[in-house]
């Protein structure tokens, strides 16, 4: 079992730090195209979709917002930390420290946007007329939830990467289909009964947007069971994929 | 030999896969399909390596470029598992492969200071207390807001080093450390090794330097191809040494 001491901690605080530094976040316009990357796709997506698809959807801008800074969130966070093993080849091959903290300070560090992001959110959904409620309160469930959803695939991605390189070209294939697997653009009573349903039920990032939506468009409180079910099964997969880079660790600087 | 020990090996062998090849699916699932039996050769780099280090000495490590002294560094630090046999450390671990590991270019010097001294595994307060401290020894004063890429390869060394002497690890493993940089800084690295064995801190030290060896290693370990060829008194190893490369 490891232990985590103030070092780890400390550790794990720098390297976050510099990773977020290190993304071009050191930059006011850097800092900025975080944001007006999903805003700009959702101009494009609002213009394309907002007579059909959002025609049921009251407040679509918003709805399209959450799904996309979300969906952004995943795709990001997920493919940093990916790659980070390798990107910091030097700290993974010769430096003696758990090495998942690598992989969490990456999501981390992408999550300091995310954190941002809704925040942003929150205050678009208010000056565009969308009725303030108390509800609002458990949007930190959905950060918390949707960090550990990005830990555990980061997780299992970091250690699939490292055996096999070319998982990143399959991985942008995925990601592209992941956006129209997941109701970001369109709602679930667009996709009927089919398959399609089955997948989006499946599809653990679909549930993080239907949560933070219902939250802050319906200002639904969210019920005890729904949020322990997505807890325990996120911490759960957490659990799992740490013991899986824990068993692969030792191995680590030799194929990297 | 009353000390406690802090490291012990036991037939420690420790081989690699020949083939450099980039990994990719298809290879790790072939890989997987014949029950992780690779396609490539193995090199052997460690065979039968049997050592035991006590609290308070300082072990010199040496052997010809591919003897296998920073595999050993790195086995004994846990960053390889060993092929077969056993690595026994008693206490903390702290592996210096390289001076810098893990800075970053882009980053400030007072930045780099926080993030490699979190590296080596100091405490937050202890970066935060020796920071100016740290910029002094290392002749930094008036470049700590500027980016580490800007300063000449020997400053980022000093600056390297003088956070490296704040790990306080029960088995401090250096592979070369302190065998760079100019005359100034090779005699601040000497003072500090002089402290260490005053103050009897424990390091396995690998070097080509058989000056440094001598003055400071009480012991030493040689390796040859991946072979313990010795260990024991660094004044007889070191002969044996010498003796073997005249040949």
């Amino acid at each position: 079992m490891t232990r985590y001491d103030a070092r780890a901690l400390n550790l794990l605080r720098e390297l976050t730090v510099s990773q977020y530094k290190l993304k071009d976040q050191s930059t006011f316009f850097g800092f900025l195209w975080s944001f007006l990357n999903p805003l700009f796709m959702v101009g494009v997506l609002f213009a394309f979709f907002h007579a059909r698809l959002g025609e049921s959807v009251e407040h679509y801008g918003i709805y399209l917002l959450l799904g996309l800074v979300q969906y952004t969130h995943f795709a990001n966070t997920t493919s940093g930390a990916m790659r980070v093993l390798l990107s910091m080849k030097p700290l993974t091959k010769e430096a003696v420290f758990p090495k998942e903290l690598l992989v969490v300070s990456s999501t981390m560090s992408h999550t300091l946007d995310f954190v941002i992001a809704m925040g942003f959110c929150v205050i678009a959904a208010y000056v565009s007329g969308v009725r303030p409620s108390s509800s609002v309160l458990f949007l930190p469930c959905v950060l918390i939830l949707q960090f550990l959803l990005v830990s555990w695939v980061s997780l299992l991605l970091s250690c699939v990467f490292v055996l096999a390189r070319d998982i990143e070209h399959i991985y942008q294939v995925f990601l592209r289909a992941l956006l129209f697997l997941t109701p970001v653009f369109y709602t679930r009573s667009f996709l009927g009964d089919g398959l399609a349903h089955y997948l989006v039920v499946l599809n653990p990032l679909a549930h993080m947007i239907d949560l933070s939506r219902s939250i802050l468009l319906d200002g639904a409180v969210p019920s005890g069971e729904r949020l322990l079910g997505l807890l325990l099964v996120n911490g759960l997969l957490v659990a799992i994929a740490f013991r899986v880079f824990k068993s692969f660790e030792p191995r680590l600087a030799e194929y990297v | 030999m009353s000390e406690a020990v802090i490291l012990t090996t036991h037939g420690l062998v420790k081989e690699f896969a020949a083939g450099g090849r980039r990994p990719t699916l298809y290879r790790a699932l072939r890989s997987a399909l014949r029950h992780g039996a690779r396609d490539e050769g193995r090199l052997r780099s460690l065979d039968d390596i049997n050592i035991v280090i006590r609290a308070g000495e300082l072990v010199g490590l040496v052997g010809d470029n591919g003897a296998g002294k920073t595999t050993l560094l790195k086995t004994i630090a846990g960053l390889y598992a060993p092929t077969r046999g056993r690595v026994e450390v008693h206490g903390e671990v702290a592996l210096l492969a390289g001076l810098g590991v893990g800075m970053i270019d882009e980053l400030s010097v007072a930045d780099n200071i926080h993030l490699y001294g979190a590296v080596c595994g100091l405490y937050r307060k202890t970066i935060r207390d020796h920071l100016d401290e740290i910029v002094a020894w290392a002749e930094l004063e008036g470049f700590v807001d500027a980016e580490l890429r800007t300063l000449a390869r020997g400053m980022q060394t000093r600056l390297a080093f003088a956070i490296a002497r704040h790990i306080a690890s029960d088995l401090i493993l250096m592979d070369e450390a302190f065998s760079t940089g100019d005359k100034r800084f090779q005699e601040k690295c000497d003072l500090y090794f002089r402290d260490s064995k005053r103050l009897r801190r424990t390091a396995l030290l690998a070097t080509h330097n058989l000056e440094f060896v001598k003055e400071f290693c009480d012991r030493t370990l040689w390796l040859h191809k991946g072979k313990q060829m010795a260990f024991g008194p660094t004044d007889v190893v070191l002969a044996e040494y010498l003796e073997f490369a005249a040949t």
